[in-house]
């Protein structure tokens, strides 16, 4: 992923250096998170040019509210937790226009497939699966099992607590592996 | 490594608009402090304006003024929650929230009981007399459910509405420490009906404001999509 690009540390002081008025550094900002920001809008949106739009979105809201993120707290828990919060809103806003979420059997979703999962089936079959996830605990897996945070950053991010956060990855990882014919311990 | 040249257009135009420097969020206790300044002059200057009820000498030091700031810290507390929630990756999680919420009510019942026991059980009739606490207890609420939501409304809460009870819920239990060195009425029946119906009607203020603010974000949002 890309934030591992510059690590944690890298990005709090990307993020101070931007809070001081350095506009370079949300160009640092932007760099490193763009990509794992967009899988994980992927994953909730299950649409790439939804994803693409709530993006930019997202670092707009970052932009406006960036006097809220107070140092030295990890910089990623407070970027995914807006990025969320932007992804909530369109859904909200989508259903009140009448565009309601529905996923045809034939289309295939653009889910990015966490490495770990990947191995329980094909890719294919898997991103259906994951698909069918509930936002709630598709939001876990990803932000666990693909971008590598912890279970306390994950609550962190969703508004839970340490142990609801793994107590959600593992029942979706569960359901996929129930939903992929995989019993136990994956073999 | 990056620059701002990477960016798409519509980001460039809003960091051109504005790039000043920012000062980062206080803790929320420190931001509290506005909340907490306000609670004092109440609590020093309503029971002088207002009056003070009649029974005070009767209750004691301790479940007069003593409970009177212990209700104003709880409520506090819930102030304090609910800045914490308006900071997007260390909100309030459900269970903690919610047994916050529980044990400001629980103050406010201990206090009540304990001076209704402290007044030789008093009793009271059904529906409880004293009406006229209840809006009047919501409407001293207000400045601090103002206060509240001011001070929420700098930072970005990412749940409007949870952020909104805990405010709503602190002010009103605020308050209800300071109305309790006010209200004549020792009663259990009216402490609970009138009172506690203030701090439910604070705390659903709280949630109306909450969703004030997230229909007026989803509007923007839907603006500029």
């Amino acid at each position: 992923m890309a934030t591992a690009s510059i690590g944690d540390e890298g990005l709090l002081e990307a993020m101070v250096a931007y809070q001081r008025g350095d506009m370079e550094a949300f160009g640092t900002l932007y760099a490193a998170l763009r990509g794992a920001l967009t899988g994980y809008l992927r994953a909730l949106s299950r649409d790439r040019a939804v994803a693409e739009d709530l993006l930019q979105e997202t670092f707009l809201q970052l932009h406006k509210v960036r006097h809220t993120y107070q140092p030295p707290r990890p910089v990623k828990p407070w970027v995914y937790a807006i990025a969320r919060n932007v992804f909530l809103m369109h859904r909200r806003a989508a259903y009140r226009r009448g565009r309601h979420e529905t996923i045809a059997e034939d289309v295939l979703p653009e889910v990015p497939v966490p490495p770990e999962i990947e191995s329980l089936g094909d890719r294919e079959t898997v991103q259906k699966a994951l698909t069918r996830l509930p936002e709630g605990r598709r939001g876990a897996l990803v932000l666990h099992h693909m971008l590598g945070m912890s279970f306390k950053e994950v609550g962190a991010v969703l508004g839970i607590s340490e142990g609801a956060a793994k107590v959600r990855a593992h029942r979706a990882l569960a359901e996929l592996r129930e939903a992929m014919g995989v019993t136990g311990d994956g073999s | 490594m990056s620059g701002r040249s990477s960016l798409p257009d519509g980001l460039r135009r809003a960091l051109d608009a504005d790039h000043r420097p920012v000062r980062p969020l206080r803790r929320a206790s420190v931001r509290a402090l506005w909340v907490a300044l306000w609670a004092a002059l109440a609590l020093a200057g309503l029971p002088v304006v207002i009056g003070m009820r009649a029974d005070i000498a009767s209750l004691g030091f301790a479940l007069s003024w003593g409970a009177a700031v212990f209700e104003c810290i709880a409520g506090l507390g819930l102030v304090v929650l609910a800045l914490r929630e308006a900071v997007p990756g260390s909100g309030v999680t459900p269970p903690v929230g919610s047994a916050a919420l529980a044990a400001g009510i629980a103050v406010q019942v201990l206090v009540a009981v304990l001076s209704w026991l402290q007044r030789g059980m008093p009793s009271g009739s059904f529906p409880p007399g004293g009406a006229h606490c209840f809006p009047m207890e919501s409407t001293l609420a207000l400045p601090a459910l103002a206060l509240t939501m001011v001070v929420v409304g700098r930072a970005y809460a990412v749940r409007p509405r949870w952020a909104g009870v805990l405010g709503g819920a602190g002010a009103g239990v605020v308050t209800d420490g300071i109305w309790h060195l006010i209200c004549p009425f020792a009663d259990l029946s009216h402490v609970l009906v009138w009172h506690g119906g203030a701090v439910l009607a604070l705390a659903a203020l709280g949630w109306i404001v909450g969703t004030a603010v997230e229909v007026v974000r989803r509007r923007a949002l839907s603006s500029r999509h």
